[in-house]
């Protein structure tokens, strides 16, 4: 059983204060013996669970254990995750009554707080050994997460297995277990047990191919993940699909997000169905794409906004030019915003319609110059109209400079990093490095500033500033630059130059 | 279709046959729950594959799920029914279900023989009366929230629940149980308040009296449960699966005035005749399973109580009960925990009937698209 300190940390919970009882000393529940006056409704309470006749049964004088009891089975008898009163009115009566501890978990485990469930669950089978194999369910809620699980979860997952082998969620969810703590090659060892003895347990499988998209070099996720698809939570198959995603199996995503859409809740449904459609686009069948966007519209017409300008994108892959500029004009019309107004640009773009494409872009700026993300399009677009556009462009970016160079009142390092930014976009690197130093002065405990300044003294070759400005940033924050390697390369590529090599 | 109602008609008639002593005859257990993952079962599948129906198959110590199908199938007299529900048509702008479109509370619980197209009132008439009244139109402006959930389907009466909230006018918030003859669902849908007619317990006074005072006198501190408002509450009633047998449930509820959403829900003395439920009782005391089987949900007692089923949150687990005691369990399923809706065993020949018939059934949903589209009001 528990090693003493585990014992110890079992004690953490509530009911371990009391010393355990033995195995040997425990009283399994036995039916009630009741005085013989009061036996008809003891009996119809206890084995028929007739409410009324518990009542009945409740309000006679009875010894305390078998008036414990009856307090059980009228607990029993009403409907599931009812009031626990009864049970803590039993427990009182009875302190060594193992059903009442274990109904009194299963209650609380009602109100979602499966952490305060776990000490009655051990409470009940300490105090009934024949409920050993209940060491599974036990393991299965810690598996869920409970911090002060951790040392005593893989012993209770011991438990389990030596009292319930063939229950057949004792491999998976010990291998989860193990996988949680991070012994991986022990939980390989029992998803694959649990596998041979069940190849379709989709929970064994579903490790398997946790572990084989983490490491492909252990082997290949795919049958695993195959198997899994089938058989685990809408959740589960929400985080496999994103997994998948990246992974760029877009075939096996889309078959985890259908399975998901079929056994989600209304909420994650629509996510799922969502993430289905973006798949979809990856795999290049746009028209189901835009199906999905069209229904979701239909019905969400809330969240146009966000979703016109995907769906229009989805038409416009699928070759519905003239619906596909309708919707991006709608999604406009319902969002008048950077991202709507660069998602029509864009589409004038890749219709060769550059001169509407620059005005797009152009209002996009307008409405918001620091969607500096436009800029790139919007010159590659004025690229495209010719030469003759150059000033045009000049004499724009000029405009909105203007616009959004902050005013002497404004005194906010956020703002000015921002201008930064937009001007380091603009190629305005000596503004920007003023930008982002003013920034960096406004507010001495802001470290973006910092490295956003080493990069525009790095983009004109000014190194010496750019190692300051670098250096400057790792002393406000040490261990930036590792967390930036595009900046810390540019730094030690600074230094270098600084020795006479060239970056 | 006539092979399906002949097979079902057998194991009616010859349910009560003897069985053999020696050999453990081959049952199988017919059980429909709302969908897997589906906590509010209107929400799922836009109603028509919102429950699943499960075949167990039990053959000497083996037990197996022979048929798993996404509709809610049973027998009847006549052969296997379907009953479902169907939720607003949804079209463009407007969500199903709890919006403002104009057919929001246009749901629809139908019956019909399996593969058979329900008989669906058509929305239009609900519509008209929506425009020529005052109280319609402002319903129709404000929209509400509105839905279906089952609890019972026996051989001939089916037990739901109707959720109603208006926005309009005075608001009202209606939790409508009802028990209806499925013969009568099946002439012409149920959608709207007294369409049809539901079926009441016979109900004296004394026990109404005796049952009100012990749910005003429960500790309860909801003002629903006062005995004031349960006085002048609205009674109804619905049948749900408890942990040895199929319960009444009976509700006092108050969808309008100053109490309106108020629903007390009350243990009554009443029983279901098996008029309602069927054969329908575990032949085995409730304190030999608990002890046993601490998580037990519900059980089932075979026909001629060899097998129990115990139900817990994670498996459903098979027993052979020997004078009125269980040992270790013969056969085990993994399983996911929902309400039961539907209950039925067929012994011997009959389980495999039941296996050929339901592995082959189609619903009228899966038909034909035209059809369907035909039944979308």
């Amino acid at each position: 059983m528990w090693s003493p300190r585990q014992t110890t940390l079992i004690g953490l919970f509530i009911f371990f204060v009391a010393a355990p009882t033995s195995i040997a000393q425990s009283t399994p529940p036995s039916a009630p013996k009741p005085a013989a006056a009061a036996s008809d409704a003891v009996r119809a309470c206890v084995e028929q669970l007739d409410f009324s006749s518990c009542e009945r049964a409740e309000k006679l004088r009875l010894p305390p254990k078998e008036k414990a009891e009856v307090l059980i089975y009228k607990y029993s008898a009403g409907p599931l995750c009812s009031s626990e009163v009864p049970l803590d009115k039993a427990i009182k009566l009875d302190p060594q009554n193992a059903l009442a501890y274990f109904l009194k978990a299963e209650a609380i485990l009602c109100t979602g707080d499966r952490y305060a469930a776990i000490p009655f669950y051990i409470k009940a089978i300490e105090l009934n050994p024949e409920w050993k194999p209940y060491y599974v369910d036990v393991g299965l809620l810690m598996n869920l997460g409970c911090p002060a699980c951790d040392s005593i979860v893989l012993k209770t997952w011991q438990l389990a297995l030596e009292f319930a082998p063939d229950d057949p969620r004792v491999l998976a969810g010990y291998g989860n277990a193990l996988l949680a703590q991070k012994k991986t090659s022990e939980a390989q060892a029992m998803f694959r047990k649990a596998l041979e003895r069940n190849p379709s347990d989709a929970v064994a499988a579903f490790g398997l191919c946790q572990i084989y998209l983490g490491s492909p070099s252990l082997g290949s996720y795919l049958p695993f993940c195959e198997t899994a698809i089938p058989g685990i939570s809408d959740s589960e198959l929400g985080s496999l699909a994103y997994q998948l995603e990246q992974k760029k199996d877009y075939s096996l995503a889309e078959t985890a997000y259908r399975r998901a859409i079929t056994i989600s809740t209304r909420d994650s449904r629509k996510s799922n169905r969502l993430n289905l459609a973006a798949v979809f686009l990856y795999e290049n069948k746009a028209k189901e794409a835009a199906k999905i966007y069209r229904d979701y519209l239909a019905t969400n017409p809330g969240d146009a906004g966000t979703w016109m300008d995907p769906y229009a994108n989805a038409l416009e892959q699928s070759g519905e030019i003239k619906k596909a500029e309708e919707e991006y004009l709608s999604a406009i019309d319902l969002h008048y915003e950077c991202g709507t107004l660069s998602g029509l640009g864009g589409f004038y773009s890749r219709q060769k319609r550059y001169g509407e494409a620059a005005q797009t872009f152009e209002k996009a700026l307008q409405e918001n110059w620091d969607c500096h993300y436009v800029i790139p399009q919007l010159r590659e677009v004025f690229a495209k109209l010719g030469q003759n556009h150059d000033k045009e462009l000049a004499a724009y970016v000029n405009k909105l400079i203007a616009a959004a160079r902050p005013g002497p009142e404004v005194q906010n390092s956020d703002r000015y990093y921002r201008f930064a930014n937009f001007l380091n976009e603009l190629g305005r690197f000596e503004d920007a490095a003023l930008a982002y130093r003013k920034a960096a002065g406004l507010d001495t405990n802001e470290v973006p500033p910092l490295g956003g300044l080493g990069e525009a003294f790095f983009a004109l070759g000014r190194y010496k500033e750019a190692v300051a400005a670098y250096e400057e940033a790792e002393h406000r924050q040490s261990g930036y630059l590792d967390a930036a390697p595009e900046l810390k390369k540019h730094y030690l590529e600074s230094l270098a130059a600084l020795k006479g090599k060239k970056p | 279709m006539k092979k399906l109602a002949f097979a079902t008609l057998i194991f009616f008639v010859s349910f009560s046959s003897s069985y053999a002593a020696d050999s453990p005859q081959k049952l199988a257990f017919l059980f429909a729950v709302p969908q897997s993952s589906c906590p509010d079962e209107y929400e799922c599948g836009n109603g028509q594959a919102a429950f699943e129906t499960f075949l167990l198959v039990i053959d000497g110590d083996q037990m197996k799920v022979a048929v798993r199908t996404p509709h809610l199938y049973f027998p009847r007299k006549s052969g296997f029914w379907e009953v479902g529900i169907l939720p607003p048509k949804i079209s463009d702008g407007q969500q199903n279900g709890g919006t403002n479109s104009p057919s929001w509370d246009d749901w629809k619980l139908w019956a019909a023989p399996v593969g058979q197209k329900p008989a669906l009132t058509p929305a239009h008439e609900k519509t008209e009366k929506a425009e020529t009244s005052e109280e319609g139109k402002e319903t129709e402006q404000t929209g509400g929230v509105r839905y279906f959930t089952i609890s019972l389907v026996g051989s001939d009466y089916l037990s739901f629940t109707d959720y109603f909230e208006s926005y309009a006018g005075d608001l009202s918030y209606v939790t409508a149980p009802m028990i209806l003859p499925i013969d009568d669902v099946a002439k012409q849908a149920y959608s709207e308040f007294s369409s049809i007619q539901p079926w009441t317990p016979p109900l004296s006074p004394e026990q109404y009296q005796s049952d009100l005072e012990r749910c005003a006198s429960a500790e309860v501190e909801e003002p629903g449960y006062s005995r004031e408002a349960l006085e002048t509450g609205s009674q109804g009633w619905r049948i749900i699966r408890g942990r040895m047998r199929w319960d009444f449930e009976w509700s006092l509820n108050h969808a309008t005035g100053a109490a309106r959403g108020y629903n007390a829900v009350c243990t009554t003395s009443l029983r279901p005749p098996r008029s309602l439920i069927g054969a329908d009782s575990v032949k085995l005391a409730w304190n030999q399973i608990l002890p046993r089987v601490p998580d037990v949900q519900t059980a089932f007692s075979s026909p001629d109580g060899s097998v129990l089923l115990v139900f817990t949150k994670s498996q459903i687990l098979a027993f052979r009960p020997a004078e009125g005691t269980l040992s270790k369990p013969f056969a085990r399923l993994n399983y996911d925990p929902h309400r039961i809706l539907m209950s039925q065993w067929a012994v011997g020949k009959y389980a495999d009937n039941w296996a050929q018939i339901l592995s082959q059934a189609k619903s009228w949903t899966e038909l034909s698209p035209s059809v369907r589209a035909d039944s979308q009001h």
